[in-house]
């Protein structure tokens, strides 16, 4: 059986990308961002997490909107690396877990989920700006990744996300998999990338979403785009991935493991890691 | 129920007005999907080098219409945005034209287009 271990909320950003490309981890600006990831490395060592479903969302790399879909699992064996317009990141190809990856799939539908299965697939900034802050290349963990609609209204609501992680989280403890298990959502948190006010951010919200997120999910589950939007900027619609994360730990009171934040440029940057509450002492 | 009689939005926080923002898709995508997905083409690897060489040849090929041609050749993201580019074809296709996203979002904040900023 699989076991689902926790769950790590993260911004991503090509900034953040680009500072690990420049090897900026001890600048002054960075270092303390980069370091609040290595309790949540370590966490992920000491509970034997192997493979990481990540959900986040596409930059127009790997879907176009030829045909967009709302939710995308891949199921592949290997994730190739997106070149996003640039020359693509050092970095080698993703493994997956193309087992558990059709598990998953065969859990969501079976719960009315219906995710678009991708077998083969490129992964941008939107997972691979955060992915080596949890594994270091070369990868030593499995990524199982879920794109979300995010970008081309209409778009999957907050608590869909929210009901999306609950069947996620059904589908990952149903599957006969002998691996270990933690769903990260990226994304976020406030940004605004057009009009007169490019630029934006908006601290004090992105405190009280975390606040919320851990404390008060589904009360944050009911929000709404627009009311996302009214908070956070237009692009920080984004946020309401981290409600699939979220959604995946149960019922009962995660256990804290990281949370940190910080807002130096366009978007601010959160991470929060959370253990499932249900996580038996076995199971730890 | 009405937003005051929501008890999430008390949760929420009180709301910031920002100016402009726009709610992608729809009639606005459709209008820019021809634009949006040459922007995208423009910027793979294989596609960048002759695009830079002959811009007109490329975007005559694309079959796009005189007032998207113009607006590419004037670098005009803030017009982009506004004919129905998505901001992150707006942001890939700064990479080929050599506008990073901070003269991008100088651009939107009033600089003018076509210059450095």
């Amino acid at each position: 059986m699989a076991t689902l271990v926790g769950g790590i909320g993260s911004s991503h950003a090509p900034s953040i990308a680009f500072a690990q490309d420049a090897g900026h981890q001890e600048r002054p600006a960075w270092k303390d961002f980069f370091a609040a990831y290595a309790p949540v490395r370590e966490w992920l060592r000491e509970r034997r997490v192997d493979t990481l479903v990540m959900v986040y969302n596409d930059h127009l790399n790997n879907f176009h909107f030829d045909n967009y879909p709302a939710f995308a699992l891949g199921t592949g064996e290997l994730h190739r690396v997106a070149g996003e317009g640039k020359e693509p990141r050092q970095l080698p190809p993703v493994p997956g877990h193309s087992e558990l990856a059709w598990r998953i799939a065969r859990g969501l539908v079976g719960d009315e989920f219906d995710p678009s299965l991708c077998l083969d697939m490129a992964l941008d900034h939107g997972a691979l700006s955060v992915l080596p802050l949890l594994d270091p290349p070369p990868w030593t963990m499995r990524v199982v990744p879920v794109a979300v609609n995010v970008v081309l209204d209409p778009m999957p609501t907050p608590r869909r996300c929210w009901k999306f992680g609950q069947s996620l989280a059904r589908s990952i403890a149903a599957s006969p998999c002998d691996t270990r298990v933690a769903v990260v959502a990226t994304g976020g948190l406030s940004h605004q990338l057009h009009g007169p006010d490019f630029g934006f951010t908006h601290p004090e919200w992105d405190q009280r979403f975390l606040d919320l997120l851990e404390d008060a999910p589904e009360t944050l589950a009911g929000i709404t785009h627009q009311q996302l939007i009214e908070r956070g900027g237009a692009e920080s619609v984004e946020m309401m991935v981290w409600l699939a994360m979220r959604g995946a730990l149960g019922e009962a009171r995660p256990r804290r493991v990281q949370r940190h934040y910080s807002a130096p440029m366009l978007t601010g940057y959160g991470l929060l890691a959370l253990e499932s509450g249900d996580l038996s002492p076995q199971d730890s | 129920m009405t937003p005051s009689q929501d008890p999430g939005v008390a949760a929420f926080g009180p709301p910031v007005a920002l100016r402009g923002v726009v709610r992608y898709g729809g009639a606005l995508a459709q209008r820019g999907y021809r634009l949006n997905a040459f922007l995208v083409a423009i910027s793979r690897r294989e596609n960048r080098a002759a695009y830079l060489q002959d811009e007109t040849a490329a975007m005559a090929r694309a079959g796009l219409s005189a007032e998207e041609r113009a607006l590419v050749e004037r670098r005009d993201y803030p017009g982009m945005l506004a004919y129905g580019v998505n901001i992150y074809a707006v942001v890939k296709a700064g990479y080929v034209f050599g506008s990073t996203l901070m003269e991008i979002g100088a651009q939107m904040r009033g600089a003018p287009a076509g210059g450095t900023v």
